[in-house]
């Protein structure tokens, strides 16, 4: 449990620092890296990381639409659709982030695996 | 098995990043998009401007003044620094906007949205778009100062786009997966294209000449009279033109000088709305004393606007309105000493000449006694995820021939268009020169040289004059020139000559004390020239002419009430008759209906039910009247609601009453009692939808966005009353895009609005801030500081620095 604990602040901190300087793309190598240094059991491996990056881009994007009154978010809630709910874009958000940084983290792993 | 695993898991995550990083077909690029980093949440701002931006393409430095509604006022210390910052601050505002419009126009919309837009942009290349903004570029270049401007604009604008990370485009670059390109003094020119486009861009010669192959000659004269009775032109019918003295006007040809050719399939037109209101007063007529002025140009209603506003001050001069994304200056609005607008003065500006080639290589067409050479433009059509498209597109004398056997036309014949569009001219001057234009003199030496789309340019100065000059460069024409398909060969039918500037038509301060004009015809029969369009408008311009009439003086509230006036002058003239065609067959289940419309006062305002019911059954026994011409496999355009209504109250026995799909003889009381029990039915339908029958929602007026409405990124159903044909000439999707009215008191007041907002970030609240104002027929005052030192109702303050 502590190792997924520290797993997931440590991912979240360095997709963080990497999106400053990288396409959106940077969760996936920051995950990639993160489970390619700690080792993660079963099927933890996919679901630390959709868990917090999911949660980073969640976050991030409700922070951002927050200080606008949500008001590009309610337009992209139509859009998607969504039905114009900000929580389901928020949710969807995360999703997406969260299952890149999934897919980033299997491949650390099992470059891991196959360099060890 | 450790090897295969990370490929498969290495090669999964590569192919799916790339996915969410491109986007396919219709999906946008999914993780960009969704990032909070790069996606469209780095959309949701609101604009805050910054304190200080560094410029290096300045020579001097700039102040822009934001007010509460982001109206930019942009005090520069030259001329090329103002183009410049009306270039980036524009740019800041409404890049997409711009840019996506200068693509419509020059036909290259397949490279964003796709294969979808191929025939849309081969229509384009074929109509000369390209060709037009070409010719208008090449001449525009020939004027040292005009060129400083233009380039100062464009480099304003390139500094936005070359400022810009990826992740601050705006949102619609991110959705369709694209960045915006250079920009160049070219697509000002296209810009300017795409309103020439939109606003004289359209002609019925191929749909007439349909008409007059099946019906004859005497039906089409009944149907599409050159003048009508009630007509109130433009110029007062007072003016008589015996001045003059006899003007030179080319004998119209004996025998047969068109060309009978049969057309099924045409180009997209322009909406035959596209129109506008203008009027002025001098001081005399003024309650204040002060001479009036009042625009509001009647387009698509989009977000973003068409319109954007600002103030451009330089030292030599002080100017505020509408401009548009694009274009340089304003375009409609007001200085220090005048003030201006314009509405579309409509003339058959386009014509279609059929071509005879000398065989099959179409190298060679025959013109006269011999034969000319074709230019070949082979167009390259590009388009997002699939290959590009040629289009091989022949130019002749006379302009491209859009319609051949491989577009549209009937599959056979080959027509080439001439139009007032493509001919070289520098449009973009009068208004740079109106802007500074001090009085009467330098308002006229300003219009003198405008080419198309021709308007009427209405004037008021602070020395009290008032003029209106129907301006543009019109062809000297034989009688009916143009009405029809013309024959290519004969040299005859070639656009002789222009009308001489200084005959176009033109008022100053006439005794009736007020100038106007609403899209009406330009002058009475006796004006010398041949003057001819379909679409001249029967009914704002009476409403407007008889509340000038009915009183001696006039107030600003009064040219608010006349923005906002519903009153339905179509609906008056027809309804009567209509009811007492109706009143035998009322039955229980449009009994109701029925009364309502009797009661009712010819008012579109948002809560009448009986516009609601009266749109209803006109809709119903229009389509019914003109079944024949909606059901033909010919194009056809049908009569105007005046000449449909002429035909009810006048020949009502006309064989065109009879519907095709009856066994029976109708005649319009017929047709009337039909169309009331349709409309009832349509009317219980919409009801039990759940919607109320007031006026504003059976119309549900919608602002759309310029990519195809998205519904994500409009308005709908905005509470405002007004229909086509009513001043306030808002329909469902078109209407009133700017509405100003200016007082020249000592120091110049204005009011404007517009349905939109001054930002094109759909994630802003200053996206469409002023819909509301404007729905509820409400104004802004807009603040024209005389200097960059004002700052009272100013919110923000950008430093532009060299």
């Amino acid at each position: 449990m502590k190792r997924i604990l520290i797993h997931s602040i440590l991912s979240i901190s360095l997709a963080f620092l990497f999106q400053l300087f990288t396409p959106w793309w940077g969760v996936v190598i920051a995950t990639a890296i993160i489970s390619f240094i700690i080792r993660l059991k079963g099927i933890s491996v996919f679901f630390t990381p959709l868990f917090s990056i999911g949660l980073l881009w969640g976050i991030q994007a409700y922070s951002i639409s927050n200080a606008n009154d949500f008001i590009l978010a309610e337009k992209i809630a139509v859009l998607l659709p969504l039905n114009g709910s900000v929580g389901a874009l928020i949710l969807v958000t995360g999703l997406v982030g969260g299952i890149f940084g999934a897919l980033g983290s299997i491949t650390g792993r099992s470059l891991k695996v196959l360099v060890s | 098995m450790k090897l295969i695993k990370f490929i498969i898991s290495a090669a999964l995550t590569i192919l799916l990043v790339y996915a969410a990083d491109r986007g396919s077909g219709t999906l946008p690029p999914i993780g960009h998009f969704m990032s909070p980093q790069t996606g469209f949440w780095q959309n949701d701002h609101s604009e805050s401007p910054e304190t200080e931006l560094n410029l290096s393409g300045l020579q001097s430095e700039v102040t822009v003044h934001y007010d509460s509604e982001l109206i930019p006022h942009i005090f520069a210390q030259n001329d090329s620094d103002l183009y410049y910052a009306q270039g980036y601050i524009t740019a800041k505002h409404r890049l997409w906007q711009m840019e996506f419009q200068t693509y419509a126009a020059a036909g290259r919309l397949s490279e964003i949205i796709g294969k979808k837009a191929i025939e849309y942009d081969r229509g384009q290349r074929r109509k000369g778009m390209v060709f037009g903004a070409q010719n208008a570029i090449n001449e525009m270049l020939k004027d040292p100062i005009l060129t400083k401007r233009l380039n100062a604009y464009s480099d304003g604008v390139n500094a936005y786009i070359e400022s810009l990370d990826s992740e601050e485009y705006p949102v619609e670059y991110k959705l369709l997966g694209y960045a915006p390109e250079k920009w160049k003094p070219e697509k000002s020119a296209l810009l300017l294209m795409y309103m020439t486009d939109m606003l004289a861009g359209r002609d019925e010669d191929l749909e007439n000449t349909n008409f007059l192959s099946l019906f004859g000659r005497e039906t089409f004269d009944l149907l599409f009279p050159d003048f009508i009775a009630d007509q109130d032109p433009v110029i007062p019918r007072e003016r008589d033109w015996t001045d003059f003295g006899a003007v030179e006007r080319p004998e119209s040809p004996e025998g047969v000088f068109k060309a009978i050719v049969q057309t099924t399939d045409v180009l997209d037109k322009p909406d035959p709305d596209n129109g506008s209101n203008n009027w002025a007063v001098n001081a005399e007529h003024s309650e204040n004393g002060n001479p009036l002025l009042a625009n509001d140009p009647h387009l698509g209603l989009n977000l973003p606007s068409i319109w954007y506003v600002m103030q451009l001050s330089a030292p030599d001069h002080n100017v505020m309105g509408a401009t548009l994304p694009g274009a340089l200056g304003v375009i409609i609005g007001f200085n220090d000493r005048i003030a201006w607008g314009v509405t579309n003065a409509t003339r058959d500006v386009k014509d279609w000449y059929r071509i005879e080639f000398e065989d099959e290589t179409k190298k060679r067409y025959r013109y006269g006694k011999g034969w000319r050479d074709i230019r070949e433009v082979i167009e390259t059509i590009k388009v997002k995820g699939g290959q590009a498209v040629l289009d091989t597109v022949r130019y002749t004398h006379y302009g491209p021939i859009t319609y051949d056997e491989t577009f549209k036309g009937n599959g056979r014949e080959n027509l080439a268009m001439k139009w007032i569009g493509h001919l070289p001219n520098s449009n973009q001057n009068t208004f740079l020169s109106l802007n500074r234009a001090k009085n009467y003199e330098e308002y006229v030496k300003a219009v003198s040289t405008y080419t198309a789309p021709a308007q009427n340019f209405i004037f008021a100065s602070k020395d009290n004059d008032i003029a209106l000059w129907i301006q543009g460069k019109i062809a000297n024409k034989f009688n009916e020139q143009g009405k029809f398909v013309l024959d290519g060969s004969n040299p005859y039918n070639e656009w002789q000559s222009f009308i001489p500037q200084e005959h176009n038509p033109h008022v100053r301060n006439p005794e009736r004390g007020f100038v106007s004009s609403a899209n009406q015809h330009p002058t009475d029969e006796n004006y010398p020239y041949y003057v001819y369009d379909p679409t001249y408008e029967t009914y704002r311009n009476r409403v407007i002419n008889d509340f000038f009439r009915s009183k001696k003086t006039f107030s600003v509230q009064d040219f608010k009430d006349l923005h906002n006036n519903n009153y339905n002058l179509k609906a008056a003239e027809v309804l009567p008759t209509f009811l007492s065609m109706i009143a035998s067959e009322v039955n229980s289940n449009t009994e109701g209906y029925f009364t309502t419309l009797s009661s009712w006062d010819y008012y579109n305002h948002t809560d009448a039910i009986g516009a609601s019911v009266f749109e209803a059954l006109w809709n119903e026994y229009y389509t019914m009247v003109w079944d024949e011409l909606t059901e033909s496999d010919l194009a056809l355009q049908l009569p105007d609601s005046y000449q449909t209504i002429w035909l009810t109250k006048y020949h009502s026995n006309h064989e065109f009453f009879d519907l095709q799909s009856s066994s029976e003889t109708e005649d319009a009381a017929a047709i009337a009692r039909l169309a009331f029990n349709e409309a009832a039915k349509k009317l219980d339908a919409f009801k039990k939808s759940g919607k109320s029958l007031g006026w504003a929602s059976y119309k549900g007026t919608q602002v759309g966005h310029l990519l195809q409405a998205l519904p994500a990124f409009s308005r709908f159903e905005i509470p405002i009353g007004g229909n086509k044909s009513i001043v306030n000439a808002t329909s469902k999707t078109h209407g009133p895009s700017w509405r100003m009215i200016v007082e020249l008191d000592s120091e110049t007041k204005a009011l404007g609005v517009y349905p939109g907002g001054q930002s094109g970030n759909p994630g802003s609240r200053y996206y469409d801030s002023m819909i509301d104002t404007w729905a509820a027929g409400d104004y802004y005052e807009l603040l024209y500081l005389p200097n960059s030192q004002a700052i009272s109702g100013i919110t923000s303050t950008t430093q532009l620095k060299p």
